[in-house]
């Protein structure tokens, strides 16, 4: 787990071992993080529109960010507290819900459907925390799980008249943002290139914020007091912590991201889907998280990547995605437990090493 | 109706959906209070039970992607349900051993969450071959004789009698894993296993042999519910995970490691299931889920549980 | 002063009684040692007090306040700490930060909603954490990995944990318990200089008859749960009673 600079084996008196420094040095500082994110939201939906073959699209892109928005916030709770959470679509579908019940009854704002979305997720993730907190382990998980198909039952069945039931909630009213911009007015010129128009600036917005929040997160205290609990729950609470407390932190937390990444998805997808509450909701945010790497706040992102654009792209040429996935996400839990996001780094490590004891 | 007639059709079509919970929440249980390990897989071995039965006691067609295009149509040894019945739960049982060494004991020392985690994507891997394979759509089948009709039972009334056979099945099963447990030298070592497997293990009695056993056994069981249930609900690959949450539910409510536990909250969580569905149909999941949350949280070791699995 | 005051302290699993009535009181400053045969309930008592178990009759008074059944964090804020058997540490953290966990349940209090502010430049965190390390020699390690130390040094920096946050009260659950001579001499000394420099009330679980010797003002004596001897180490080495109950297995 290391967000930690790691020092430099060579002598130093190489450039490339100076410039390793200097780039060490630059990561570690504050701004790195949004800086980072900000970069990639620029280049990469140019990458992945115009890729030779198998290319996205924008609509996807979103998609991604919004979906790892909500990766990275469940991972606060699994990668970093240990707690492994199946029930966490209860978050997601009811900031949706709420999301697009706050469209047509009061205001169709964007961003304060996201507002709605995230409160309406935090309330609900003490309730919920408050109960399924009392046990840990494997009741933690099945507990979840039940919350979130009970949820999933009310909302089908005896609140069908409100969510619209098995046909999910339509007629999601979204307004322009700000009261003047449309979600969908194009910029011109450079500004158009690169920012595309007001809704991709909002999600990725959006985005950037959530890495930047996560990042903080985890170099707060809690951060550190997290990953003690995964580790050595008893020590935490015998060395004055109030562990329980800072498990329910966790979890609403983790529902906090949830909540802002559902109340963006209604304002992207302008519906609700019932599937949004039920438990393959909730599997597929654990695929993502430990696909792509549970030992950072970056690795979820990638698992979103992957994940969607094996559902979205790969799935039109292979039928089996969904088993090809499968097997990734055995191999990883089995054998790399730091996932893609863990390849990456390790190749990073590789050029760092070939830079550093390269030709001075 | 009757009063009487109504009550015993309740307690009919409760023992019948209780009967495919029991059957798949005892592997569950045993495993979770024995070995501590705790495994989604299992479900796998309920989905493999439901298609390789229906492929040998009648006809399956491979209609998925994959199997399109393997090209194999229509696979099936049509030998009828005895046979299924007697063959399956022997293929489980296997399936159930090549599990434990294969999966379960990477595994044992492990973090739950691992345990959980792996376990998940093999069955998510064994549901996503089987739709490869067979196909996503729902399917039913023509029932096989002894699903079709009913049966007059005096003045007790008629009932299907699929339902009674599902019944009589699970009832003959559940007995004979009983006394297999309470009166042989392996059942012993579980049940000594259950409570304590720290200190059998330590008193030097070697336990893998009669916890691979354990696991197969409990895997049969699946098997064999999964034989039984083929025929006479509507089948899609998803009934894997669809069942794993009812059976958890009845392995936590009845406690984790006892038989008798799982016989008893299978009961509860088919009584409450079926009474909301005769009576408020919108709420009859929501009540099991409702149902299981509060015995969690009031009494996680369960009704008859000997073991607190907790971290 | 009175430190801690145990009163019929009692603790029943099911027909097993672990501890029975047990009354004890320990004097601030003083150094306590508990022993007894194995399966006397020390550990037990030490858990009941600490806030690991329940009691099932009985109070203890800490610094005159009443924290029976309290919650182990809140006993550890009112500075009551312990150190564990076995090296509970954590063991994928830097020594580091193992440090800091302690320091910021020090620190900070119990809980605290800070999940905005850096660690970087939390300096009374940093500096405790430093300050602890550097008193219990771990300094130099303090990049590595917890659980790449050797035993001896993870011992270490368990009993540094417990000292962070400069307890009144410090309960050592056997802290020689597996240890070389040579390391068990180390832990020792180390045990006589925090006796020395830090006013800290010191309780020490132990076997090693020599240790308790050396170190301890008054020991009191475990039997199957009940106190049988309470008295300054001269007391208990002619205690008739005492030599019974370990039925002359070791050597006093």
């Amino acid at each position: 787990m290391s967000d930690a600079a790691e020092a430099p084996t060579g002598q130093g008196h190489s450039e490339a071992g100076d410039l390793v420094a200097r780039w060490d040095a630059f990561r570690q500082r504050e701004a790195f993080p949004a800086i980072a994110a900000i970069a990639f939201v620029i280049l990469f939906p140019l990458v992945f529109t115009n890729l030779p073959a198998y290319n996205g699209y924008m609509s996807l892109v979103e998609l991604i960010y919004i979906w790892a928005i909500f990766a990275i916030g469940f991972n606060l709770l699994l990668g970093y507290t240990g707690l492994l959470s199946f029930g966490h679509a209860a978050f997601w579908g009811a900031g949706a819900y709420a999301a697009g019940l706050f469209s047509v009854a009061i205001s169709g704002d964007p961003l304060i459907m996201v507002v709605v979305a995230a409160v309406t997720a935090i309330v609900l993730a003490v309730f919920l925390g408050v109960l399924s907190l009392r046990r840990g382990g494997i009741y933690f998980a099945i507990l979840t799980l039940a919350f979130g198909q009970m949820m999933y039952y009310i909302a089908l069945g005896p609140l069908g008249a409100i969510t619209g039931g098995e046909d999910g909630f339509t007629g999601v009213s979204v307004d322009p943002l700000f009261g003047v911009l449309e979600m969908g007015a194009e910029f011109a010129g450079v500004l158009g290139v690169l920012l595309h128009d007001v809704g991709y600036v909002m999600f990725a917005s959006f985005f950037v914020l959530a890495i930047v929040g996560a990042v903080r997160i985890v170099r707060s205290p809690y951060g550190t007091i997290f990953r003690a609990i995964a580790e050595n729950e008893q020590r935490v609470e015998f060395l004055g912590l109030h562990v329980w407390r800072y498990k329910l932190a966790a979890f609403v937390l983790s529902a906090a991201f949830a909540g802002v990444a559902a109340g963006l998805h209604t304002v992207h997808a302008r519906y609700v889907a019932i599937a949004s509450l039920y438990w393959i909701t909730s599997g597929d945010i654990v695929i993502m998280a430990v696909l792509g790497g549970t030992s950072s706040v970056f690795g979820p992102i990638l698992g979103a990547l992957a994940f969607l654009y094996v559902e979205n792209i790969v799935s039109g040429e292979i039928a089996f995605w969904l088993l090809i996935l499968g097997v990734l996400f055995v191999t990883v839990v089995w054998l790399f437990p730091s996932g893609l996001w863990g390849l990456v780094s390790a190749m990073r490590t590789a050029v760092r090493r070939r830079l550093l004891e390269g030709r001075p | 109706m009757s009063l009487l007639a109504t009550t015993i059709g309740f307690l009919i079509q409760t023992l019948a959906v209780a009967s495919i919970y029991i059957l798949v929440a005892i592997g569950l249980s045993i495993t979770l209070g024995t070995l501590k390990f705790v495994n989604f897989a299992h479900a796998a071995v309920y989905l493999a039970g439901i298609y390789i039965g229906l492929a040998v006691a009648l006809e399956l067609p491979f209609s998925g992607d994959i199997g399109r295009s393997i090209g194999l149509g229509e696979v099936g040894l049509g030998l009828g349900f005895l046979a299924a019945l007697a063959v399956i739960p022997i293929i489980s049982f296997g399936l159930g051993l090549l599990m434990e060494r294969f999966i379960a004991r990477p595994f044992y020392d492990r973090p739950d969450t691992d345990q959980i985690l792996v376990t998940f994507g093999v069955l998510l891997i064994v549901q996503e071959v089987i739709r490869g394979l067979v196909g996503g759509r729902s399917m039913t089948f023509t029932r096989p004789e002894w699903a079709q009709g009913a049966v007059g039972l005096g003045p007790l009334g008629t009932f299907a009698r699929w339902r009674l056979a599902i019944i009589a099945i699970t009832a003959v099963l559940v007995f004979v894993v009983y006394l297999y447990i309470e009166y042989t030298d392996v059942g012993l070592a579980v049940r000594a296993g259950t409570e304590d497997a720290e200190m059998v293990n330590l008193l030097g009695v070697r336990v893998t042999r009669p916890f691979l056993l354990i696991f197969g056994v409990g895997s049969g069981l699946a098997g064999a519910a999964g034989v039984v249930s083929g025929p006479v609900f509507s089948v899609v690959p998803e009934v894997g995970i669809g069942v794993l949450v009812p059976a958890f539910l009845v392995v936590v409510v009845g406690g984790v490691g006892s038989l008798v536990g799982s016989v008893v909250g299978g009961l509860l969580i088919g009584a409450v299931e079926v009474g909301l569905q005769m009576g408020a149909p919108t709420w009859a999941s929501v009540g099991i889920y409702a149902l299981a949350a509060v015995v969690i949280m009031l009494r996680p070791a369960g009704l008859f549980g000997v073991v607190e699995v907790d971290k | 002063m009175t430190i801690l005051e145990i009163n019929e302290l009692t603790k029943r699993f099911g027909n097993l009684t672990a501890v029975d009535d047990l009354s004890l009181r320990i004097e601030r400053g003083e150094s306590l040692s508990i022993i007894g045969p194995n399966g006397a309930g020390k550990s037990t008592t030490v858990n009941l007090i600490t806030g690991l178990l329940q009691p099932s009759a009985g109070e203890v008074l800490f610094q005159g306040e009443d924290i029976t059944g309290a919650r182990p964090h809140e006993i550890v804020q009112r500075g009551l700490s312990r150190s564990f058997q076995t090296a509970s540490i954590f063991p994928e953290l830097t020594v580091e930060q193992n440090a800091v966990v302690a320091a910021l349940g020090a620190e900070h209090g119990s809980f605290s909603l800070n999940f905005l502010r850096r660690l970087v430049g939390y300096d009374a965190v940093a500096d405790r954490a430093r300050r602890t390390l550097e008193d219990m020699g771990l300094d130099e390690q303090r990049d590595l990995e917890a659980q790449s130390l050797p035993y001896g040094d993870k011992r270490r920096l368990e009993m540094a944990l417990a000292l962070t946050s400069e307890p009144d009260l410090l309960f050592l659950d056997e802290p020689t318990a597996g240890m070389s001579p040579d390391e068990t001499e180390t832990t020792v000394t180390l045990i006589e200089r925090i006796k020395r420099d830090r006013d800290v009330t010191i309780v020490l679980i132990e076997h090693d008859m020599e240790i308790v010797f050396r170190i301890s003002d008054r020991i009191a004596v475990l039997s199957q749960g009940a106190k049988i001897a309470d008295g300054t180490p001269a007391e208990i080495q002619d205690d008739p009673t005492v030599q019974k109950a370990y039925l002359g297995g070791i050597e006093i």
